[in-house]
């Protein structure tokens, strides 16, 4: 089929345009709201719409700007060999006429009826359906980019009529081979889910609930028989263990009771032992008490015996010391008289040689105050001469050397001073004037001379007046001044002196000098002489001399009888030597006296003290004797007589030795019996005993509890036959389970299996198409582009490009970007046309109506091939554009639209 | 002096193998039953009494009801019963044999049943009893051993009554081995050395726990159970009768063996290799359950191969067997194995190209063993049935 041309009025915002078509490519340009799509919609309408449509669906299409009548659209076209013309005018009763070339026109539902049976589609019942007409063919404005393999699922039929023809040898699947294997698909799901595990509710998954459950229950038998067969085993083992318990408790209490008997006899000789000890112990002391009497009676009379010869020898020695005593006595009175004969003698001879010690004193001082006298007489008469050379000194002013070198230095440095000044002044002198000449108010007569020293006016006659000022500046000053400073200071040290010139100082000066010298040598004689002290050591001489005279006088008085008088002192030495030996021998004498007294007091002393202390011996050997004596007495007081303590020491002895051996007899008995060991075993059974009742108690408790755990009851079952219904039923429960498995196994793999096949053949069914989109795809993307496309039982899906160099996986198309999705969608249409051309004429329109809109302009001018082979094989194809430069190179038929065509 | 030997009654026995709940509870009568026919056997042969050589109780906490059965059956026999506990009735505190439930049950409708729970002889008019108990469920020890006490079997002891020992465990490698799909769980065998009592100190030796009848020597016998209770292990296994034993002291006994059972426990086993054999399988089966399905048990055993048809048949005929007997424990290695017009039927198919492609890819796996190829046979006769379905 091919349109040939198009006329629409009233159509929207068409008036009344005529459009051409060319048979192969057509090109409608205009732009944007030129109207170009509503003049492909109005095509649309007027080969799929009924003329007859609601009042909603008419107002939609009637033209709101050219008010010339309802909408209506009059195509020309050619099928095969024959033309047509179709003319419609959509009204709430429309009209429709079809006529062929030869003849034959049709009106209403039969023009209708035929038109549907050209076009190949079911006659749509309304505005929406009609829309939906052709949508494979028909590229809407904006819908380019939509998958179309939906397009070609609603042409299958049509499809699947012309793909084995394009293929060859392929079949397609029978309705019992849709129908068995939508059977196993659906048991397929019923059995599993998505991802494979059994389904809820399925056969399989009910058999391994089922299977699970008698699982359970088998395990829960189990274990409630080996509880039972564990409390059995409890049972039996707690009745063997009391059965053993009773037997180990009938020995032990065996054993108890000879322990028991042994402790007895333990206790009785126990207490046989205590009665023999007390007896023993008691006939040993009475033995032991008597003994001890017998052998202090026996000791105290030898010590008696021994002390009595002790005593003998002390008599004789104490007369002995005694008469030693008072030979000492008699010899200390005699060297006592004596010494004191002695004593006096040394005393006379001492006041002797004292006296003649004095007189030679005596004559020292009297010549020594002699001397001293003659001495004091030439001191006197020099200081009468010293006193008169210092009253004359006294007349002169005191005028020293240093203040006379003063008063001469002054001197010259007054002259130096006058010499200096008169060097520095200047002289003036009036030669000749005519006039009055003043020097500084004083009139300077002819010739006369000034000196001048300092700056002075001179006038001349009323009109000249002058300064002179004389050289040296200040220092004419300054020397006048100083000349006149010592001037003063040499007066004022002349009064101070009190001299009236220089020269009388210097006279003054030397009087006093020679006064001083005479008296400074009469001082160094009296030094000589001692003259200071001379008084004092005179004073002194005659003070000792009277204490010497007192001392001689004092001494002689002191001699019992009188001694010679020596009348000097050579007299007085002599005697002195001879008293000074007479002492010496009489303080030898005295020694001598006082050694054999001192002798004769020692003796006595020790003579008293070995008298003493033989007299305390004496006296402690007595009191010890006295002490025996008493203590033999009281024994044999208390005691019997000798003989008859003898016969009872024998008695005691004998009695004594008995008691030890019953005794000792006893104990040997208790030794062999062990007593201790008794008793740790009467304390060690009877806890054994306690533990093992105690044991027993245990034992007899968890055999009561066994036994109650066992005790059969109205509702209970028997374990053993409950594990082995259960057991059964679980094997039962595999077995089916095993069934169910194998049966879904099957099922699976029947599904699999169809699924694979289905697979397989629906592959012959889309190679062919597959290939021609394909085709279409290599003008755009190279010779190594695959496009993909399944059949999956009445539905077309799986649309993928392959494209070698991009990834290796085939892209699905809604992963293609925008362009390549508009670009794939238009191989696929272009491909479907071709393969239903096939039922028809060999040619379908393809419209596509602003398709490109993501495409690059280059992309864009390699679609020109596509849709130029298109065209070659016999499609008609028209592509609306906005942009008709863009397709300047797809040598297609323009026109150009949205100039009015009337 | 004539006396009834029997053992391993197994009253209580749940039969949880068996999945129909009234034929479970038919076997567990039958068991009862037995001791009816027991009473009788002694009654007709003038049994002095009755030894029950252990395993009276199946289990050692049987319920009430069971207790109550067994001791009303005891009651009828009408001569003493002598039994002592065995393996799956051991005695020992807390057994059933300890209940309180049980000792007056026994008193009052089994007056004429004692329980023999201690090793030691038992001395009555005409005999001696000397019995070996088990008191746990295994003895490490061997039952017998007190037998061989100085003194125990002493000649000069007893006067000429004749001596006969009940005895329950394994002799030389005969005895109840547990691993009968009914049983609680195995464990190690009591053993009992008979090699090692004196020659002459028994005159019989009334054993228990192997469950078919079997002479050990002259003087020792398994009298076996009288009822079967599991499939029997090999030909050589009599079960189903008790012996009725004339002792004398010194004397050889003279042992009599009187069968008792009344269900039948078959074995059958079948193996296919045509579908044609399917009919003669079923008339094989028929021949050897008899008339009276009802009381037999079989345990079956199939092998070869059937098409996916005959082995849709097969399991009809196999579910109405299950109806018809008491049991059937079957177990069916036969493999189902498509025949070559099925297998066209499927394959062959021009119109359904997808039916045809996965039934060659099935036929492919079904043709390899294991699971795999399990699968893939269970799949061809899914596909075949739905193919006929259709």
């Amino acid at each position: 089929m091919r349109i040939k041309s198009v006329k629409v009025r009233n159509y929207r915002v068409i008036g009344d345009w005529v459009v051409e078509l060319d048979d192969s490519m057509t090109l409608l340009a205009g732009p944007n709201e030129a109207g170009k799509s509503t003049l492909i919609e109005a095509l649309h309408r007027g080969l799929f719409l009924k003329a007859s449509g609601t009042n909603a669906v008419i107002q939609k299409m009637a033209s709101t700007q050219h008010l010339g009548g309802p909408p209506e659209v009059e195509l020309a076209f050619q099928v095969g060999n024959r033309s047509y013309r179709l003319a419609k005018t959509f009204k709430q009763v429309g009209s429709t006429s079809l006529a062929d070339d030869v003849g034959n026109q049709l009106r209403g539902p039969a023009a209708e009826e035929k038109l549907a049976n050209i076009l190949g589609v079911e006659e749509a019942a309304n505005a929406n359906t009609a829309t939906a007409q052709w949508a494979h063919l028909w590229v809407w404005q904006g819908k380019s980019g939509v998958d179309p393999t939906s397009h070609a699922t609603s042409q299958i039929n049509r499809l699947l009529d012309q793909l084995p023809r394009e293929g060859g040898a392929a079949v397609m699947q029978s309705p019992l081979d849709t129908r068995v294997a939508g059977e196993f698909s659906q048991k397929h799901s019923e059995l599993f889910t998505a991802v494979g595990l059994p389904r809820a509710g399925s056969f399989l998954q009910r058999a391994m609930s089922t299977h699970e459950a008698a699982t359970q229950a088998r395990e829960v038998a189990e274990g409630a028989l080996n509880r039972q067969r564990e409390t059995i085993a409890d049972s039996l083992a707690a009745s063997q263990e009391i059965a053993n318990l009773n037997g180990v408790i009938q020995r032990l209490e065996e054993e108890q009771r000879q322990v028991g008997a042994s402790l007895e006899t333990v206790a009785s000789l126990r207490q046989a032992e205590q009665n023999q000890q007390a007896a023993a112990a008691d006939s040993a002391r009475q033995h032991e008490e008597l003994l001890q009497a017998d052998n202090n009676i026996r000791r105290i009379r030898g010590e008696i015996q021994e002390q009595q010869q002790l005593q003998e020898p002390l008599v004789a020695e104490d007369l002995r010391l005694k008469a030693v005593k008072a030979g000492a006595e008699e010899e200390v009175q005699s060297t006592e008289a004596a010494h004191n004969d002695a004593v006096a003698a040394t005393r006379q001879a001492r006041l002797r040689q004292e006296l003649a010690v004095a007189h030679h004193t005596l004559f020292e001082k009297q010549s020594l105050r002699d001397a001293l006298q003659a001495r004091h007489g030439s001191v006197h008469a020099i200081r009468l001469r010293v006193a008169n050379l210092e009253r004359e000194l006294a007349r002169l002013p005191s005028i020293t050397p240093a203040k006379l070198r003063r008063v001469q230095e002054l001197l010259g440095d007054l002259e130096s001073a006058r010499a200096g000044l008169n060097a520095m002044a200047a002289g003036i002198e009036l030669l000749a004037a005519d006039q009055d000449v003043q020097l500084d108010g004083t009139a300077l007569g002819v010739g006369q001379t000034r000196i001048l020293v300092e700056p002075t006016d001179l006038r001349v006659g009323p009109s000249v007046h002058l300064r002179i000022r004389p050289g040296g500046g200040t220092t004419l000053a300054e020397a006048k001044s100083k000349e006149q400073e010592i001037r003063t200071d040499l007066r004022d040290l002349l009064d101070e002196l009190g001299v009236a010139s220089p020269e009388a100082a210097a006279r003054d000066c030397a009087a006093a000098q020679q006064l001083v010298d005479e008296i400074r040598t009469e001082r160094a004689r009296l030094e000589g002489l001692d003259g200071d002290s001379i008084d004092g050591q005179l004073a002194s001489s005659e003070n000792d001399l009277l204490a010497a005279q007192t001392d001689v006088q004092q001494r002689g008085g002191l001699l019992a009888e009188g001694v010679p008088l020596p009348t000097d002192i050579t007299e007085a030495l002599s005697l002195k030597a001879t008293a000074s030996t007479a002492l010496r021998t009489a303080e030898a004498e005295e020694s001598r006296a006082k050694s054999a007294r001192d002798a004769a007091i020692g003796a006595l002393r020790v003579a008293v003290q070995s008298l003493d202390s033989h007299g305390r011996n004496m006296q402690q050997g007595d009191a010890k004797l006295n002490s025996l004596l008493g203590q033999l007495n009281l024994l044999l007081g208390m005691h019997p007589a000798d003989d008859a303590r003898t016969i009872r020491l024998q008695e005691l002895r004998v009695q004594k030795d008995n008691d030890a051996r019953e005794l000792a007899a006893t104990r040997e008995q208790l030794a062999r019996l062990q007593p201790e060991l008794l008793e740790q075993d009467a304390g060690r059974l009877e806890r054994s005993i306690g533990q093992r009742h105690q044991e027993r108690n245990r034992a007899e408790n968890r055999l009561a509890e066994a036994r109650g755990g066992l005790r059969r009851d109205g509702s209970s079952t028997d374990p053993q036959a409950e594990f082995a219904s259960a057991k059964a039923r679980e094997g039962s429960a595999l077995d089916q389970l095993n069934q169910a498995q194998a049966r879904a196994q099957a099922v699976k793999l029947l599904h699999q299996l169809f699924d694979e096949e289905k697979r397989t053949l629906s592959e012959q069914f889309t190679n062919p198409f597959a290939e021609r989109i394909t085709g279409y795809l290599q003008c755009l993307f190279g010779p190594d582009v695959r496009a993909q496309v399944q059949l999956d039982g009445n539905r077309f899906q799986g649309l993928r490009m392959l494209r070698p160099g991009r990834g290796d996986a085939a892209i699905d198309f809604e992963s293609l970007s925008a362009g390549t999705r508009e670009q794939l969608a238009a191989a696929v249409r272009l491909a479907m046309a071709e393969v239903l051309a096939r039922g028809h004429d060999g040619c379908l329109p393809v419209i596509f109506d602003d398709a490109f809109a993501n495409s690059d302009p280059e992309r864009v001018s390699l679609l020109h091939r596509m849709l130029d082979l298109a065209a070659r094989r016999g499609l008609q194809i028209i592509v609306l554009t906005c942009n008709p430069s863009d397709y300047a190179g797809l040598g297609a038929r323009t026109v150009q639209l949205g100039q009015r065509v009337t | 002096m004539k006396i009834l030997h029997t053992a391993d009654w197994q009253l209580g026995k749940p039969f949880a193998g068996v999945p129909d709940g009234a034929k479970r509870i038919l076997l567990q009568q039958e068991r009862i039953n037995t001791l009816d026919r027991i009473g009788a056997v002694a009654r007709e042969h003038s049994a002095g009494m009755i030894l029950v050589a252990g395993d009276a109780f199946d289990s050692p906490s049987v319920t009430k009801a069971t207790v109550s059965a067994a001791c009303g059956a005891i009651g009828r026999m009408g001569c003493p019963v002598f039994v002592i506990p065995g393996n799956h009735d051991h005695g020992g505190p807390g057994s059933i044999w300890d209940q309180e439930f049980f000792r007056e049950e026994s008193r009052q409708l089994a007056p004429n049943l004692t329980v023999l729970l201690k090793p030691e002889p038992i001395e009555l008019d005409q005999v001696v009893l000397f019995p070996c108990p088990l008191l746990r469920r295994h003895e490490s020890s061997d039952p017998t051993a007190w037998l061989r006490q100085e003194g125990v079997l002493d000649e000069a002891r007893y006067g000429g009554k004749p001596r006969i020992a009940l005895v329950h465990g394994t002799v030389q490698g005969f005895g109840a081995q547990e691993d009968d799909e009914e049983d609680g769980g195995g464990g190690q065998p009591n053993l009992v050395d008979l090699d090692r009592l004196p020659e002459t100190g028994l005159d019989y030796l009334a054993l228990g726990d192997w469950h078919g009848t079997k002479e050990i020597t002259p003087r020792a016998w398994y009298s076996g159970t009288p009822e079967l209770d599991r499939f029997p292990k090999g030909a050589a296994n009599q079960p189903g009768n008790v012996l009725v034993v004339d002792v004398g002291r010194g004397n050889q006994p003279r042992v009599e063996v009187v069968p008792t059972a009344r269900h039948r426990w078959q074995d059958f086993s079948f193996h296919f290799s045509d579908d044609s054999e399917l009919d003669r399988f079923d008339a094989q089966l028929r021949e050897m359950v008899g008339a009276n399905p009802g009381s037999v048990l079989v345990r079956m055993e199939l092998e070869g191969s059937l098409g996916i048809g005959a082995t849709t048949r097969l399991e009809g005929l196999l579910e109405a067997w299950a109806a018809r007997l008491v049991r059937l424990r079957l177990s069916n290695r036969a493999v189902v194995a498509p025949t070559p017009q099925e297998l066209d039927e499927l394959t062959r198919r021009p119109g359904d190209p997808l039916i045809s492609r996965v039934a060659a890819r099935l036929a492919g796996l079904a043709s390899t063993q294991g699971e795999e190829g399990n699968v893939a046979r269970l799949a061809l006769r899914q596909l075949h049935a739905a193919c006929q379905a259709a």
